[in-house]
């Protein structure tokens, strides 16, 4: 009597768990290696506890090591200079089938720059699930030191929204369409970038200068995804954004990736991404006189990029204790093409990626 | 107008109930692994004069 109780008793245990939604735990590693001497190690794990039947925490921590001797940063006495940003955040989200709803705090800080990010996003699905309508918000508040200067402090603040709507337009074609805008508000240059200026004393001589940013920054992001189901099981995930703002950058990105899914769980990728973006109305790589505004930002002057790179993943979701197991391997390589920025006329390089991930 | 042309496009096409099982797999979500897309945002926010409209997080840094 008492064993069939037991036996009884685990049963029920395994029916209750089998019915409840399971708690995911996901960590990945990223390295970025480029040619202009930057080494970036990113490292993540990530927390997922359902509560309730609806309603799911999450938690998430984020390294960022970065090294770098680029030719843009590094003066003749700081050569090769090296910091850490560590990133928490926490998030809580509602999802019942037809409505969702989140919200989430991160906090980020490095040695130099500390910052409070808080978001929230609501989505409904409309006419069978065949149209889903989001809108999302977000406020940054971000504040600036200087290494070795504790009298330099700067603030800059951020809010953003977006909108997107998502269409099932057959039953092998998903599109959304989406629009972003964000306000920048406060510091935006660089307290270790100088701008090259021709000294009118010292014709030919170079002399150096901080940078000199507007205070205001509005940004607009149209994006179009276009996710497509072929054969028995492949997929076409495209997108295309536009992008413009107010200090003259305009940019087309690109890009498609080609999933195909194979026996045992195994999946395999291999996408394609192209980038061209206009320089800021103020940049020049060398200044023939001052100006209001001046920056030696490459990230701001006119180039192009191109990333390309496959992934292998693997998945299983029937275990009976360990109910999911995943990975997967990514590697990408890249080029950008600088047109105005005669320090560094290209960069070449890759970023290796690894994740494991599992749910009980 | 992104909006009005979106509602215009779903009052035309669509899938069934039934015809939805390609459309529920993972890789046909918009964002199938939230941890890859946050990655990888990271480096093209990083690295290019363009930021947003593809979603996801993160917080603020001095990447620039």
């Amino acid at each position: 009597m008492t064993r069939l109780a037991l036996a009884v008793f685990l049963l029920s245990c395994a029916a209750a768990c089998a019915g409840r939604r399971p708690v995911a735990v996901d960590a990945r590693t990223s390295s970025y290696r480029d040619d202009d001497r930057t080494a970036i190690d990113t490292t993540a794990i990530a927390v997922r506890v359902p509560v309730g039947g609806k309603v799911t925490a999450s938690g998430r921590y984020l390294v960022d090591a970065v090294s770098s001797a680029s030719v843009d940063v590094v003066s003749a006495a700081t050569g090769r200079w090296t910091e850490q940003r560590k990133e928490s955040e926490a998030a809580l989200s509602y999802d019942d089938g037809t409505s969702r709803a989140s919200a989430s705090y991160v906090y980020s800080g490095e040695n130099d720059w500390w910052s409070h990010n808080g978001a929230a996003g609501a989505s409904r699905d409309f006419r069978d699930h065949q149209l889903t309508v989001g809108l999302g918000a977000v406020l940054q508040d971000n504040r600036v030191g200087r290494s070795h200067d504790g009298t330099f402090e700067e603030r800059m603040r951020v809010a953003g929204g977006s909108a997107n709507v998502t269409v099932v337009l057959t039953p092998s074609d998903l599109l959304d369409v989406s629009y972003g805008l964000t306000l920048i508000d406060g510091y935006q240059a660089s307290p270790y970038r100088l701008v090259r200026f021709e000294d009118p004393s010292a014709p030919g001589e170079l002399v150096g200068q901080d940078e000199s940013l507007p205070d205001h920054r509005v940004r607009h992001a149209v994006t179009t995804r276009w996710n497509r189901h072929a054969f028995r099981d492949t997929a076409f995930r495209s997108h295309v954004r536009l992008y413009a703002d107010d200090w003259g950058v305009a940019s087309l990105t690109g890009g498609t990736e080609w999933v195909t899914g194979f026996a045992h769980g195994f999946e395999t990728g291999l996408s394609v991404r192209g980038y061209s973006q206009t320089g800021a109305s103020f940049y020049e790589d060398t200044y023939a006189e001052r100006r209001r505004y001046m920056t030696s930002d490459r990230e701001l002057s006119r180039f192009e990029d191109v990333f390309a790179g496959g992934r292998l993943s693997w998945r299983r979701d029937d275990g009976p204790v360990v109910r999911g197991l995943r990975g997967e391997l990514k590697l990408s390589w890249f080029l950008f093409t600088f047109d105005e920025f005669d320090r560094l006329p290209r960069r070449e390089g890759f970023v290796a990626e690894a994740a494991l991930g599992a749910s009980f | 107008m992104v909006l009005l042309f979106a509602l215009a496009l779903a009052g035309c096409t669509g899938a069934r109930p039934w015809e939805r099982g390609n459309l529920a797999k993972p890789k046909m979500q918009l964002a199938p692994d939230p941890e890859a897309a946050l990655l990888e945002q990271h480096v093209f926010a990083y690295r290019e004069g363009s930021a947003g409209g593809y979603g996801g997080g993160g917080g603020g840094c001095g990447c620039n």
